[in-house]
């Protein structure tokens, strides 16, 4: 073995770690290795993702048979499997795992291995999701589509304007959701054991997002309710533009607010990750 | 180069407030209502220094206070009171440029990706410590030359033994020649010839890098084999802090007087009895093992070959094992008053 220290002049001591620096690097061999695990593992994404066919599938015969042959809050029978095919894709557009993660790793002490790198513990998970994404598209794309043959969608309300405002709002809405269940999972580090905190938030999430139903109808003061909070920006508000019952200035309003909550949320994340950190001791791992 | 100031420790303490509550239900429901905590000290006042390229065991009983001060020190903690700075910074504000500075080897941890082959793990630790090409190469072809890795490289760390865990566990964690080793019980439950190799592998690397090493653990051939100095800390405070030498010097009750006898019958049994009756002394067919206080040595072995028929003849130090215990034994008497 050669002395690596003495001969190498950009030795450890020297390297620089910038806030982005090398951080392309890095994500292109954590992006490869989270591909890699995926990959591993198949049986478990096509379980995954046949989770998450099953709400669908119990949803769409449900509303068809509450609407008969009229409407409910603006959607007949093919309206509502259009909805919630589109739904289906949001929902795996912005779906993460870190809510749940994060309370294994605090409790287990999984953390303490991710705290010792120079990197900061959000771009392991952002690598995550994205090879998430890369794996599972290949079995959500055909079933998505045989969903909407076998339901009869009405694929009338797709619009070409609607679909190009739809990737601006999804994005936001699966970077909004990145960030704000990011915050979340970090009170795993206060509450050590979060699987109450987590059925308060998925259901939370469930009922306010446009996730069971779309939200137009829930009476009105729901409405309102719901549109204060973070919930329907991550899921109804992308699946309601793409389905054109958002249009114009609508649009527009929609995606500011999806920009306010993330700016907000993003801004208050760095101070609940330092105080969480702290926590860390508390818990030991 | 910069940042080689080594491990200043000074006044650092660690307190826990933990929930206590009585055995049983009612006690657990009462619990619910008032939540007694006390305040636990990992870590109490500790202080010490060690130089770059130091090699330091730290040894205590479970509980001591070892791990809590490691995580001090790699910034998974921070410290209730004190301070410390290592290599020129505070641990616990976990600069990505102290980070990259060190490693930490757990036993019982692993940061290898169990699904993956080994070699995908060193590649996600090339980007995440920034090593060159040609350094990675470099790096990876000479640890696995000096670990043995062979083919362990492209098998998941999940079909690994424990023992070719830890070596690959090593090599990932030294790519990026890590100016701060510090090892958690690195060889618990590996066998003997592994637990060897790790440990002339930790002491060639440290002679060749110059890296500064903490070592705890509970195996004391471990700590004989790698380190000089030593620390003892038990209940989170500093017992002693010194060369392995000077432990057993100031601890130690004395030592071990073996011989081999040449006839050992009901006569002889007796003399023994008579001339060593101030001593502790075991009898085992003819082998006798005498302790004897560090003056006494001479006088007893004398006394040996004066009035037996002695085969052979061995003065031993106490293991470090037994200097360990008096010196804890030591403490306690003391804080017991």
């Amino acid at each position: 073995m050669t002395p690596w220290l003495a001969d190498d002049r950009r030795s450890v001591s020297d390297r620089k770690y910038g806030r982005w620096r090398g951080l392309p690097t890095y994500y292109r061999a954590q992006l490869e290795m989270s591909l890699g695990i995926y990959l591993a593992y198949r049986a478990q994404v096509v379980g995954w993702l046949a989770g998450s066919l099953i709400q669908p599938l119990v949803l769409i015969p449900a509303w068809q048979t509450t609407t008969g042959d009229g409407q409910i809050g603006g959607y007949s029978q093919g309206l509502f499997v259009t909805y919630f095919v589109v739904e289906t894709l949001v929902t795996f557009l912005t779906l993460n795992f870190v809510v749940i993660e994060f309370g294994a790793r605090v409790q287990h002490g999984y953390f303490s291995q991710v705290l010792l790198r120079p990197v900061h513990p959000i771009h392991h998970d952002i690598c995550t999701v994205v090879a998430y994404r890369i794996v599972g598209a290949v079995v959500m794309v055909p079933s998505l589509l045989l969903l909407t043959v076998v339901f009869g969608a009405d694929t009338s309300a797709l619009s070409m304007s609607g679909l190009v405002a739809f990737l601006p709002a999804v994005l936001l809405a699966s970077l909004m959701r990145f960030v704000l269940e990011w915050m979340v999972g970090c009170l795993a580090f206060w509450f050590v054991r979060t699987s109450a905190l987590n059925a308060a938030y998925y259901s939370m999430m469930l009922l306010l997002s446009g996730s069971l139903m779309p939200l137009s109808v829930l009476p009105q003061w729901a409405q309102s309710g719901a549109a204060a909070t973070p919930f329907p920006w991550m899921v109804a508000f992308p699946v309601e533009v793409a389905m054109g019952t958002r249009t114009g200035a609508q649009v527009w309003m929609g995606l500011g607010w999806q920009v306010v909550w993330t700016c907000v949320i993003v801004l208050l994340l760095p101070l609940v990750w330092k105080h969480a950190a702290r926590r860390h001791s508390a818990v030991g791992g | 180069m910069i940042g080689r100031e080594g491990i200043v420790v000074d006044g650092m303490s660690k307190t826990y407030r933990v929930p206590v509550r009585d055995a049983g239900l009612s006690a657990a429901f009462r619990s619910v209502v008032r939540r007694a905590k006390r305040t636990v000290s990992a870590v109490d006042n500790v202080s010490f220094t060690i130089s770059p390229g130091e090699v330091v065991g730290f040894i205590g009983p479970n509980g001591a206070g070892k791990t809590t001060t490691l995580k001090l020190l790699t910034g998974l903690l921070e410290p209730s009171a004190g301070t410390a700075r290592v290599n020129g910074h505070i641990p616990w504000r976990r600069s990505p440029e102290y980070l990259g500075t060190l490693a930490l080897i757990a036993g019982q941890r692993s940061q290898l990706q169990w699904d993956l082959p080994v070699v995908d793990s060193f590649a996600l630790n090339k980007a995440i410590y920034r090593i060159g090409d040609g350094d990675f190469a470099t790096r990876v072809r000479e640890l696995t030359e000096l670990l043995d890795l062979g083919d362990l490289m492209n098998r998941p760390s999940r079909n690994l033994s424990l023992g070719e865990r830890m070596k690959c566990e090593f090599a990932a964690s030294l790519l990026h020649a890590p100016q701060l080793l510090f090892l958690d019980e690195p060889t618990i439950g590996l066998d003997l010839e592994t637990q060897r190799r790790i440990r002339e592998f930790v002491v060639e690397f440290n002679s060749r890098q110059g890296s500064t090493v903490m070592l705890t653990s509970h195996y004391m051939a471990d700590v004989e084999a790698m380190c000089k100095r030593v620390i003892l800390i038990h209940q989170g405070r500093i017992l002693f802090d010194g060369q392995l030498r000077e432990l057993t010097s100031r601890f130690a009750a004395g030592k071990s007087v073996r011989a081999e006898l040449g006839r050992v019958d009901a006569d002889r049994e007796g003399e023994l009895r008579r001339l060593f009756a101030e001593h502790e002394y075991h009898l085992v067919g003819n082998q006798v093992q005498i302790s004897v206080p560090a003056g006494l040595v001479a006088a007893v072995t004398n006394r040996l070959l004066t009035n037996f028929d002695v085969v052979d003849l061995t003065v031993t130090e106490p293991d470090l094992e037994s200097v360990i215990e008096a010196a804890f034994a030591h403490s306690e008497s003391r804080s017991n008053g």
